[in-house]
């Protein structure tokens, strides 16, 4: 089991998401915007980090910057609406380390975790 | 005026949006969505309600989203109030764990509202090798014109001076049929930018 800190503004988009992982055998935690998830990553120090782009406050690309700043080496992978090319290169360029399109389903949320957590134990590798 | 040329360059790719929307409301449902090919078409505002057969006294609801960039504009997911709860229920089966129906609707259209515009957003971006900036989308309740005032303000676009590029798609989930609307308004100067980009981007590919 993986500690995940799920960044999303859309209740709607938490509450598919966080069931999705919690199936999956993680422990989540939720922030509905950037500069919360900063807040929420120092506290929890979680595995994974996975968050939207567009959220008011601080968003993703915020985010990215600021853990970036922080040295913080937690993976994080993107899930966003926006499908534009150079968007994906932004957040690539900024650490993310997967860039997913919503709506994203549990096979290929689990592929994406799988890369960066060990399977069986599902920690960090 | 647009050359028949042109019309049917904005149609190719304003389609190819559609379709990418379609492809992800059909994700976002889990179930195959059957869709009719969006009827696609660009018009001033005042006749707006004649193209999109909406009449002006029906209570309509909408995700509006910003965007700037070379081009600056607004994007809108345009619903009955009765599609909207329609696609609502189909995708929380009532279980959203919101406060109340009114929260849930808002909630859920917010996010389908999001992911569609930016399907169509992000296809003519990509095609034209152009980055949108966008704002966080907000959700309005209103009648066409109301909902078209708001976002014309927002976006700057009056009368005379803005088109209204617009889609509209029926969605049949199952054995129900959601119809709904993209619409993108754009000043007159962000259109003729916007013809010329996809001309350029079809003259590079051929």
């Amino acid at each position: 089991m993986a500690k995940i800190l799920l960044v999303d503004d859309s209740r709607f988009q938490r509450k598919c998401m966080s069931k999705m992982l919690s199936d999956l055998g993680h422990e989540v935690s939720e922030a509905e915007n950037g500069a919360l998830g900063l807040e929420v990553a120092e506290a929890v120090k979680p595995d994974m980090i996975i968050s939207d782009l567009l959220m008011p406050v601080v968003d993703g690309i915020g985010l990215l910057r600021g853990l970036k700043s922080r040295g913080c080496t937690i993976p994080v992978v993107v899930v966003t609406a926006d499908i534009q090319d150079c968007t994906k290169q932004e957040c690539l360029e900024l650490g993310a380390k997967i860039f997913l399109n919503k709506p994203v389903n549990i096979a290929n949320l689990e592929a994406a975790l799988n890369k960066f957590l060990n399977p069986a134990t599902g920690e960090k590798t | 005026m647009l050359t028949p040329e042109q019309c049917e360059m904005l149609t190719e790719v304003i389609n190819a949006g559609v379709v990418k929307a379609g492809s992800v409301l059909s994700d976002l449902v889990g179930h195959q969505v059957r869709m009719r090919v969006p009827l696609v078409g660009v018009t001033d505002f005042t006749d707006l309600h004649t193209q999109l057969e909406i009449e002006n006294f029906i209570k309509m609801v909408a995700v509006c989203q910003q965007f700037h960039g070379t081009m600056d504009g607004y994007a809108l997911l345009l619903l009955s109030r009765e599609n909207g709860n329609a696609l609502t229920q189909r995708l929380t089966g009532g279980q959203s764990g919101a406060d109340s129906v009114e929260m849930e609707l808002r909630d859920t259209l917010l996010e389908v509202g999001n992911i569609l515009t930016n399907s169509v957003l992000g296809t003519i971006a990509n095609t034209i090798g152009h980055h949108f900036e966008y704002q966080v989308p907000v959700y309005q309740e209103g009648t066409l014109p109301e909902i078209i005032a708001f976002s014309s303000i927002t976006a700057s676009c009056s009368i005379g001076d803005s088109h209204s590029l617009y889609a509209t798609a029926h969605f049949d989930i199952d054995d129900q049929r959601i119809i709904g609307c993209v619409l993108i308004l754009l000043t007159a100067g962000a259109f003729n930018l916007l013809v010329e980009r996809i001309a350029a981007s079809r003259a590079k590919t051929q």
